[in-house]
């Protein structure tokens, strides 16, 4: 009888059945991702993305029409201070994007893998032959897409300056490049922690602390090495000299370059920092790359716009690197 | 089987998921034909979750292999999901999604050429009886109905191997009958249904072969009629000993008929017949003890069985069949984790 019944223990080698696997003709580009086409689909569906889109063009729309009128009712001409009035549209326009591209992206993507695992998604989306880097690029796909969105949605209001002079299409482009690789970075974070942890919350949270420190970062060090100079000048102040005071020599042009490239890196990792040295910088109609004067050398230096882009598609790269995996532990 | 070996869509080997010290699966081993709807029955944490689990290639093993339709599910993954499809317990669907796009999107992601797409889609929701329901949202649908879904979903690439895991939990009657017709239906498909439970009479009316499952192991499996056979023919037979319990066992093991032995620790206190005493017991070297098993045959082969152990001088007190019944075996079988012995005929 035990031979009848077969007992587990006794099973025969495995044989094929069923026939060969089905093939199908791969189309995983990341275009044809079947799931950046859902995910896509579900997010332009229903009220949120218009929604969304409503509450970010509403206070841009509100602040363009408010300074259009105030330069037409003031008695500035082209020029408010030294500066042409174009720009100052431009730059205050451009920072209440930045501002809200980073209050709105990391939000938009912390869902991305937690909201699978916690509506028992996952496992089905698991199962099918997707790799973990195709789930990947399907939900980076779909998780640009709100923030490019906002940001093009917003490129008609940023053109209005051109109208007023003082802004060329360089400048558009670059606050636009800043703008986009700012989104993206950010989303990128949001997607990383929601494929780190398990609940959507803790992903949104951490997101934003990540966020905040990218943005506020690089303020909050020079607060710090400004009160630490206060305390602690005798020790610091070698440090601050040669950041802060264009007097300060250093002692070789090795160590001048070293500390300049590290001050620009330091730069780089800040959008709004790195969008106002970028229009001193398109001012200034200076090179990509250009010698300055720097700590009684002469040091090579890049464009501000040119690194932050360098530093933001490095970052990106490494947070798709890490989500990828992330979601091959989980 | 009849005549050929089965064809083996499924074949698993001493799986086993270990969680630091806690043992999830212990050995899980079973051999699936092409075509069969094979039952996987044991009670609630027995490790029939986890073992589909890693048999659908979300759950690495900690130890054993496993092969769908050829391909590992540990070395050749992808492939092994191109010809599984797998509906767990309990899942989600996407709210914002419509039925139909719901399948479409599976299917995409299956590789399945768009121009098919809308057909195979279209021949799915025929299958599970949503075709009316093909525009609504997926969140709107029954929970029936959602199971319905979820079985179309996983049949959307034509799988070789289907893995359900519980699939009627939580359905009305109705939803229940419904769904056991589909799956009966893909049975005669040729498609080789692995389906879980934790109530037995759900799967008797459905299942080609069952297997019991209970501690991380896999008790007893085969087709359906041999293990009713076994575990409802079968008689469960207890003998009480007052001693040589090993030498009964060994015994037991050589002959015809005779399997699922397992000795017992301790008599229940029934008092020994034949005005035997306790200090009896203990002079002749071994404690009582119980001996289990079941015995294939009739009252005749039982009485042959009771001369063959007397006339080999075994100190027996009592030999005593034990009441069968399906449900009451599978408890029995679940609760006390009868295997085959390794030395049993």
């Amino acid at each position: 009888m035990s031979q009848e019944v077969r007992s587990a223990g006794a099973c025969p080698p495995p044989q094929p059945a069923g026939g060969k696997p089905p093939r199908y003709r791969a189309h995983r580009a990341s275009l044809a991702n079947p799931l950046a086409a859902k995910e896509l689909r579900g997010r332009m569906r229903g009220p949120r993305q218009f929604v969304v889109a409503t509450l970010y063009l509403l206070p841009l729309g509100a602040l363009t029409v408010g300074l259009y009128w105030l330069i037409a009712a003031s008695s500035w001409g082209s020029v408010a201070g030294g500066v042409p009035v174009g720009k100052l549209f431009f730059g205050a326009v451009s920072a209440l994007e930045l501002g809200m591209i980073c209050l709105l992206a990391p939000a938009l993507t912390a869902d991305l893998v937690s909201g699978e695992r916690e509506r028992r998604t996952y496992d089905l989306l698991l199962v099918t032959p997707l790799s973990r880097g195709q789930i990947v690029v399907g939900k980076l796909v779909a998780a640009l897409g709100s923030p490019l969105l906002l940001v093009i949605l917003a490129l008609p209001l940023q053109t209005v300056a051109i109208l007023l002079g003082g802004v060329g299409p360089e400048e558009l482009l670059v606050g636009f490049a800043i703008l986009v690789l700012t989104a993206v970075t950010y989303a990128c974070v949001g997607l990383y922690w929601s494929a780190r942890l398990e609940t959507t919350r803790a992903a949104v949270l951490l997101a934003y602390a990540t966020t905040a420190l990218g943005v506020l970062g690089l303020p909050l060090v020079g607060v710090v090495i400004g009160i630490a100079g206060q305390l602690f000048g005798g020790l610091v102040s070698p440090i601050l000299r040669v950041l802060f005071d264009s007097g300060g020599t250093l002692a070789s042009p090795g160590e001048a370059q070293t500390v300049a490239m590290l001050g620009q890196l330091l730069v780089a990792t800040n959008p709004a920092l790195s969008g106002i040295l970028s229009a001193a910088f398109l001012a200034q109609g200076r090179d990509p790359v250009f010698v300055e004067r720097f700590g009684g050398h002469d040091v090579t230096l890049v464009a501000p716009w040119l690194l932050f882009s360098a530093v933001h598609v490095l970052a990106i790269a490494l947070l798709i690197l890490l989500t990828v995996r992330a979601l091959r532990r989980a | 089987m009849i005549g050929n070996a089965p064809r083996l869509a499924l074949v698993a080997r001493g799986l086993a998921r270990r969680y630091g010290e806690l043992t999830a699966v212990a050995d899980f081993s079973l051999a699936v034909p092409a075509g069969a709807v094979y039952g996987l029955i044991g009670p609630n944490g027995a490790g029939k979750t986890t073992s589909l689990r890693m048999l659908a290639t979300l759950l690495p093993p900690s130890d054993g292999e496993a092969w769908v339709a050829g391909a590992s599910v540990t070395r050749e993954s992808t492939r092994a999901r191109r010809m599984l499809g797998y509906m767990p317990d309990f899942f989600g669907v996407y709210p914002e999604l419509k039925v139909w796009e719901y399948l479409d999107f599976y299917a995409a992601c299956h590789d399945v050429p768009s121009e098919r797409r809308s057909r195979v889609c279209a021949d799915l929701l025929e299958l599970v009886e949503l075709t009316p329901r093909r525009d609504a949202y997926v969140e709107g649908l029954s929970r029936g109905m959602q199971q319905r879904l979820g079985l179309a979903r996983a049949l959307v690439h034509d799988p070789a191997v289907l893995l359900l895991d519980e699939p009627a939990s939580g359905l009305d009657p109705r939803a229940r009958l419904e769904l056991r017709e589909v799956v009966r239906e893909l049975g005669r498909m040729g498609k080789a249904v692995l389906v879980s439970s934790h109530i037995l009479a759900e799967l008797a009316d459905l299942c080609t072969h069952v297997a019991i499952m209970d501690g991380g192991r896999v008790l007893v499996d085969g087709p359906v009629e041999e293990v009713s056979r076994r575990l409802d023919g079968g008689r469960t037979v207890r003998i009480r000993t007052l001693g040589q319990a090993d030498r009964l066992r060994d015994l037991l093991a050589t002959q015809p008929g005779v399997h699922a032995i397992r000795l017992e620790d301790a008599d229940d206190g029934a008092p020994p017949v034949g005005g035997a005493t306790p200090s009896a017991c203990e002079s002749s070297d071994e404690a009582p003890r119980g001996v289990r098993f079941v015995l294939d045959g009739d009252e005749r082969a039982l009485q042959r069985l009771l001369a063959d152990l007397l006339q080999a001088g075994l100190p027996i007190y009592s030999f005593a069949q034990e009441s069968t019944g399906l449900e009451d075996t599978f408890l029995r079988v679940t609760a006390r984790g009868v295997r085959d012995e390794p030395g049993g005929p």
